[in-house]
């Protein structure tokens, strides 16, 4: 059995060690906190800041809100000046998608879109009459301590609907985004819907079924 | 040879590079997501990758089974560890119990520095007597568990097929707790052949509680920072 000095030292050295690493490179790497600058000279808080972060765009209901702070800083070689956060690259080249759907009356459904944080879609959808509607999402990874189902909305308009929306919508999560429609009118309704961004997968959601569709991308 | 050895294992514990604790990937995330019904080799095997890939788990398991010898015994500690996990998991998913990911982790990792510390002799050397071993292994399994239950509920799983389906991932997580140990304890026989094992020993303890150290640390810091 080792002597009392000895497993104390251990102890002492094994705690000193894993708060070095854990200050000069885990907290760097995960979570951007850098306090000695360790992070910032290995190149590892570059790990932390790769999830994209989400553009300073505000976008409300109606009223076409958009505002894009023109953050310029500074100027590009030929002097023009360098306005930030103007776009969110993306990795791949970007999906199409139009469908047409015809939906009995008191019928509901749900187009949704996979989508990675900070990707982007451009839509249009008209429909015959006023229906029922809800902009929301479901992240792939729930918040901490939330609910099986859990889902965010960005828009809901249920009582009083809409014939069309059209719109730039940006993924706050990893996850599948899009539409609930629900045909409030007495008529059969035909909704069109167009769309294109950054998703791989469709997902719908029509007579109790959840199917995974593919974009009609006419490539 | 023998410090080739320790570098080895010293490696494979601590580049997490080569494990993810606890991260199901992303692309298995939208499999459970848009998984409806019974899936049960697609959730076995998300289990055993799970335990195979998760060095959090994979490192107190080292701690336990480092100076049981026998086989008779590696069976009886990794059985107590197994109720305790299962019990949790089961308990936590079907009871919808949801402990924040963070804490049970940081737990975990403690469970780590104590197997360290204990090994060690730290407990006989400083309080005079040995705390019981296997309810210590049973008590951190039930923690193991909870962390293994929160990183199913991450997912919104289908009620459609969620008993099999849980059920399945319980399986994968004692399959992949198999492999990953029997390739631990190989390692660990040919080691002990080895003169010097002792001293070793005490070396490879030291270090792997400074992986549990950093673990609790990346998990306390992320309750902090609320990520």
């Amino acid at each position: 059995m080792a002597s009392a000095a000895k497993i104390a030292m251990a102890t002492v050295v094994a705690f000193i060690v894993g708060g070095v690493v854990l200050v000069t490179a885990v907290l760097p790497a995960e979570y951007g906190i850098d306090p000695l600058g360790t992070g910032k000279a290995l190149g590892l808080t570059e790990l932390a800041n790769s999830t994209v972060k989400s553009a300073p765009v505000t976008a409300g209901g109606d009223t076409p809100a958009v505002t894009i702070v023109p953050a310029a800083d500074g100027v590009n070689e030929d002097g023009a000046p360098m306005v930030k956060h103007t776009f969110i690259s993306q990795p791949s080249r970007y999906k199409v998608d139009s469908r047409v759907i015809v939906l009995a009356p008191g019928e509901g459904m749900e187009i949704k879109y996979h989508m990675p944080k900070g990707g982007g879609l451009i839509y249009s959808w008209t429909a015959t009459e006023t229906i029922g509607y809800e902009l929301h999402g479901e992240p792939d990874k729930n918040p901490p301590n939330t609910r099986i189902g859990y889902y965010e909305s960005y828009d809901l308009d249920r009582k009083v609907g809409k014939n069309q929306s059209h719109g730039v919508f940006i993924a706050p999560s990893t996850g599948i985004h899009g539409w609930f429609w629900e045909n409030t009118s007495k008529k059969e309704v035909t909704l069109n819907l167009v769309s294109s961004g950054y998703y791989d997968w469709i997902f719908q959601n029509r007579h109790d079924m959840e199917t995974i569709l593919q974009p009609t991308d006419p490539k | 040879m023998t410090a080739g050895v320790v570098l080895v294992i010293v490696l494979a514990l601590v580049a997490p590079q080569f494990a993810s604790a606890h991260n199901v990937s992303q692309r298995d995330a939208s499999f459970v997501e848009s998984n409806k019904g019974s899936a049960i080799p697609a959730f076995m095997y998300l289990g055993a990758k799970h335990m195979v890939t998760g060095y959090d788990h994979l490192l107190f398991l080292v701690g336990v089974i480092f100076f049981l010898y026998r086989l008779k015994d590696v069976i009886q500690y990794v059985s107590l560890f197994t109720i305790g996990h299962s019990l949790t998991l089961l308990a936590g998913v079907f009871g919808n119990i949801h402990a924040n990911s963070h804490i049970v982790d940081a737990i975990i990792g403690f469970s780590v520095v104590y197997k360290a510390f204990d090994n060690m002799d730290g407990f006989k050397r400083f309080l005079g007597f040995q705390p019981n071993t296997k309810i210590a292994v049973l008590i951190f399994g039930l923690f193991h568990g909870f962390g293994l239950a929160t990183k199913l509920q991450e997912f919104a799983l289908s009620k459609d097929g969620l008993i099999a389906n849980i059920v399945s991932f319980n399986v994968g997580v004692e399959i992949g707790q198999c492999l990953a140990l029997t390739a631990v304890l190989i390692g660990l026989s040919v080691w002990r052949t080895r003169p010097g094992f002792l001293h070793h020993a005490f070396m490879t303890n030291t270090l792997l509680m400074v992986g549990g150290v950093i673990l609790v640390g990346y998990q306390v810091t992320g309750y902090w920072v609320g990520q």
